[in-house]
């Protein structure tokens, strides 16, 4: 029987676990973390369950992307979804104007064209432009094909430039690039590709999975284990062998080694580098890939309530304290009321709290100086750095939602320090890469390099979220000999 | 940036960072059987060329390239015809405008 390692057991590791487990493989699945879920996992404080990662996902029914995915690993009919507000699942507030999103890339449309008339025709070339590189990517149907051509002209596009062209008011710009703080890039440089990618999924109908990210790990993890796969968690890569040219062994911390026909890893190429032997890899690809800017940073703000947030139990809040693109990813220092994400969770058992995630830009710099304390350790000047700016986010947030202030009974608060030690991204980036115009297409870090039988996965190699790493182990290992028709079978299950 | 410095950066890049032989580095060399190079390292390549000459590169072009002269070839034509395409993504603009 062929021996897989999967290194990192987060949505991209696990999906790939299941479809190696699927065709005769012996997996074993390692993570540094004491639960499986990478960015899916929750933590906990007293009864309050909190997603760090996924906060919504996209549609889920019959044709659509991510259902299709689910359906595709066999977890679907394990999990319970809650579907958000078909009429206006996020509601995108700036100075002076709302504008709820509907589910459906028509109907969003049509909404927009009602409330800007004077636009309807650059609202119709925008639109076009979203679909053709939708279909460019070959997972909009279920005959439908990757379009290398497109793919590489709408990554290479950057999403204001097109807005610009075709849109005069600053309104429409800027509702029509409000969803490109969610994957961390600033729109002047945000491919149109990835932008379609992200919006087209949501419009096929946002929801929530109850039981939130670990819901969906906990599925992933039971699929995985009834395939005959096993979990190593709180086991540190150290090292990956080569012989000749193909991966032969996986060495953990303890001294372990896992011997493996295939390598199937969710880290940071930068980090899988310093695994290699020195040599193993030419400088130029050694180059290229750690000359790569790694992504954004993110402060969460975790609110514990008792009672329910109204305005939030089936929207979520994205808030804009200004209509310029370019300032949307400015964090608290920058600029002192910054753009920030609130989304509500439904308690998953009974009577635990319902719980509000807000989710706002901090840039990896503001607390590297901290870089070296752990959790628990970290310095008093930390922590009033980070109630600083967390104070500075819930003012607006109680004042823009007063009804939810009085429901708060405990705040807690993460910065990019937290996101590296759990997860073990470089500068805590929660994408990862910077997924912009110039580091997407061939600029991004490859999914195969020299060495045979190692295929690299996860938000890094392909796209920003949940729905990024899953695509990419469809994109990384359906190339693979034993993994034909991969891509197909997903794009058929229902 | 004259022909021979051209050719020396290109010649510079695969001796470096491809680490090949000097001697093996020639204009008739090719990039498959004698060098070793294969798609993944074409795209290596790209990056590296641009790099160093501030150009952009269609991957495919370097795809189709036979050997080390190819290459040269190539990039000494983009600098002849005096058509330098961006490097940079579109900068930044302002919002209202």
């Amino acid at each position: 029987m062929p021996r897989a390692v999967v290194i990192g057991a987060g949505a991209s590791g696990l999906t790939a676990a299941i479809h190696c487990a699927a065709r005769g493989y012996e997996v074993t699945v390692v993570d540094r973390q004491a639960h499986p879920g990478g960015l899916l996992a929750r933590f906990q404080r007293g009864r309050a369950r909190f997603d760090v990662g996924v906060h919504y996902l996209g549609g889920v029914g019959p044709g659509h992307v991510f259902g299709r995915i689910l359906r595709h690993l066999g977890v679907f009919g394990d999990l319970a979804f809650q579907p958000l507000d078909p009429d206006g699942f996020d509601l995108l507030r700036f100075p002076g104007f709302e504008f709820a999103v509907p589910v459906g890339m028509d109907a969003f449309a049509e909404r927009l064209a009602d409330r800007f008339p004077a636009e309807r025709d650059g609202i119709r070339r925008v639109v076009a432009r979203l679909r053709e590189a939708v279909e460019g990517y070959g997972i909009a149907d279920a005959d439908g094909r990757t379009d290398l051509d497109i793919v590489r002209t709408v990554e290479g596009e950057p999403l204001l430039g097109l807005l610009d062209r075709h849109l005069r008011d600053a309104r429409l710009r800027a509702v029509l690039s409000a969803h490109a703080p969610l994957y961390g890039v600033v729109p002047a440089e945000a491919p149109v590709g990835l932008h379609a990618i992200v919006l087209y999924h949501f419009l096929e109908g946002a929801c929530r999975v109850r039981g939130g990210g670990d819901a969906l790990a906990g599925a992933l993890v039971r699929r995985l284990e009834a395939l005959g796969g096993r979990l190593l968690l709180r086991r540190r890569v150290v090292g990956l062998e080569v012989a000749g040219r193909r991966v032969d062994r996986v060495v953990l911390h303890d001294g372990t080694e896992l011997p493996a026909d295939l390598v199937v890893t969710s880290l940071h190429p930068a980090q899988v580098l310093d695994l290699l032997s020195p040599g193993v890899l030419r400088p130029a690809y050694a180059k290229r890939v750690r000359g790569q800017r790694v992504g954004l940073g993110h402060m969460g703000i975790f609110l514990e309530l008792d009672g329910v947030p109204r305005s939030l139990v089936r929207r979520n809040l994205y808030s804009f304290s200004s209509l310029d693109p370019t300032r949307f990813l400015d964090d608290m220092v920058d600029q002192p009321q910054p753009f920030y994400f609130a989304s509500a969770a439904e308690p998953a058992e009974e009577g635990a709290p319902w719980t509000v995630v807000l989710t706002t830009p901090l840039g990896w710099e503001r607390v590297a100086a901290w870089a070296d304390t752990t959790p628990g350790r970290r310095p008093e000047a930390y922590r009033r750095l980070k109630d600083a700016l967390a104070t500075r986010v819930l003012d607006r947030f109680y004042a823009e939602n007063p009804e939810i202030r009085e429901q708060v009974v405990a705040v807690h608060s993460s910065t990019p320090l937290s996101t590296a030690f759990f997860t073990g991204a470089p500068r805590g980036a929660m994408y990862g890469h910077y997924h912009s115009v110039d580091q997407m297409g061939v600029y991004r870090p490859p999914q195969f390099t020299r060495v045979r039988g190692l295929v690299q996965v996860g938000q890094v190699v392909f796209a920003p979220g949940v729905l990024g790493a899953m695509l990419s182990v469809y994109y990384g290992l359906g190339r693979l000999p034993g993994f034909e028709g991969l891509f197909d079978e997903m794009r058929r299950a229902g | 940036m004259d022909a021979s410095d051209v050719i020396r950066t290109i010649d510079r890049i695969l001796v470096e960072d491809f680490e090949l032989d000097a001697e093996q580095v020639v204009p008739e060399a090719s990039l498959r059987e004698d060098l070793d190079l294969d798609s993944l390292d074409a795209v290596d390549l790209v990056v590296a060329l641009e790099k160093a000459f501030g150009i952009r590169i269609d991957a495919k072009v370097v795809e189709k390239m036979q050997t080390v002269g190819d290459i040269h070839a190539y990039v000494r034509g983009v600098f002849e015809s005096g058509e330098f395409p961006a490097a940079a993504p579109e900068p930044a603009r302002e919002a209202g405008k």
